[in-house]
């Protein structure tokens, strides 16, 4: 087992394989009993982020999981099949479960996947920001990130022009 | 809500620069770039495919300018009814002054797609020693140019294939009617040989038909393409020909 410890000092043990899901702490981890500090993540983000590691070790380390098998079974007749996070359709829809979050947490999860090196978090959580992104206008995002808009009139219309003459898509 | 900016703005450029990459169409990568000064930047800094639909709505080098790392871009020259020949044949169209801002600013373009635009055998060369990882060449309804500059694309790709043409219908999304074309591929057996062994083969018996297109001034569709030999199944280059005046 291995130790976590978050920033506001809770500790979290966690198996080998739900750990070395991050990469950083796959190349720090020296010895079996290891306690690894990890100062800025907080103990609510790292409860999260161990949930993901948790799931994600289960599936990938299994040929497949008892969920997944069945929906492998039936869209393959191919008797050896290892699941992957992007092909198994059980985790994936897991993973869409697991970002159904608002926004300032889905932040902190990234900060924190970025942090210990988790691609696949990283990855998943920032399709899903950028799916927030799709389709609206520039005031629109602007009041979902609650950002803050920092052009001159004159900028921004001079900008707006030259996107909509010249940068279309069709 | 204050902790969401804080976030939102204490965000390294690198994982807003990872987000957009999940944000493939201009419309929404252009909403991006208005958002604020910072997510400006990393926009630009970060797209690699450009689409410009007017070429004089934007001047090549302002363009080049703000998206210096471009890898595909597409330039619409005359407009749609150049096909009836309705625009006056010095309405414009070159794209030398493009291709020249492109090659100064974009070493790495692999991808350069012209539609009705004057493309000179000048441009082609111009083209063929510019981009050293060019792949795709693709010109519609262009004119300007001969097998001469045709050559010298074919020519730098070492090792290149073009092959058989066929006739093909192609729908286009902004017509209410198919549109015939005839497409012709071109062969090419080594480097050294002439483009001038050029052969048509339909493709299927549907698409024979005689291309509707030449009727208008003569216009003629062809599409090329060169690929490397057995090596490589994939295609490391190819030219796409479709409706040029061939000069």
């Amino acid at each position: 087992m291995i130790k976590l410890v978050s920033g506001d000092g809770a500790e979290f043990e966690v198996e080998e394989e739900v750990a070395f899901q991050s990469k950083i702490i796959k190349d720090i981890v020296a010895d079996a009993d290891d306690v690894i500090p990890l100062p800025t993540v907080s103990s609510k983000v790292l409860i999260q982020v161990i949930e993901y590691c948790r799931k994600h070790a289960a599936v990938n380390s299994f040929p497949l999981s008892p969920s997944s098998s069945a929906a492998a079974a039936a869209s393959s007749s191919s008797s050896i099949s290892y699941s992957k996070p992007v092909s198994d359709p059980a985790l994936r829809a897991w993973d869409n479960e697991f970002v159904k979050l608002n926004n300032s947490s889905l932040f902190d999860i990234v900060i924190a996947a970025n942090y210990l090196d988790i691609e696949e978090l990283v990855d998943l959580v920032l399709e899903t920001v950028a799916d927030r992104i799709k389709g609206k206008q520039a005031q629109e995002i602007r009041r979902q990130f609650n950002i803050e808009n920092d052009f001159t009139p004159e900028e921004e219309e001079a900008l707006r022009r030259e996107n909509s003459w010249a940068f279309q898509n069709n | 809500m204050d902790r969401a900016f804080s976030w939102a703005a204490s965000f390294p450029d690198e994982v807003w620069e990872h987000t957009f990459s999940f944000l493939p169409t201009g419309a929404d990568r252009n909403a991006v770039a208005l958002v604020c000064r910072s997510w400006h930047r990393i926009e630009r800094l970060s797209r690699r495919k450009i689409f410009v639909g007017n070429c004089y709505a934007v001047a090549p080098a302002t363009a080049v300018r703000r998206f210096p790392e471009v890898r595909s871009a597409t330039i619409k020259g005359k407009p749609h009814f150049a096909d009836f020949n309705l625009v006056p044949a010095d309405w414009g169209g070159g794209a030398g002054t493009w291709i020249q801002s492109m090659a100064e600013g974009w070493p790495l373009l692999e991808e350069l797609r012209l539609k009705r635009m004057v493309v000179s055998d000048d441009c082609l060369e111009l083209v063929a020693r510019s981009f050293k990882n060019f792949r795709v060449l693709s010109l519609v309804s262009c004119e300007g140019f001969s097998t001469a500059g045709l050559a010298a694309i074919a020519a730098n790709c070492s090792d290149s294939r073009v092959r058989q043409g066929h006739h093909g219908v192609r729908h286009e999304p902004n017509s209410l009617r198919p549109r015939n074309v005839l497409s012709l591929r071109l062969r090419r057996r080594t480097p050294g040989d002439s483009l001038a062994d050029l052969r048509a083969r339909p493709r299927s018996p549907d698409a024979c038909r005689p291309a509707a297109r030449r009727s208008y001034g003569g216009a003629c569709a062809r599409q090329a393409r060169v690929r490397p030999s057995t090596i490589s199944p994939a295609p490391r280059f190819f030219i796409l020909l479709d409706a040029f005046h061939f000069s």
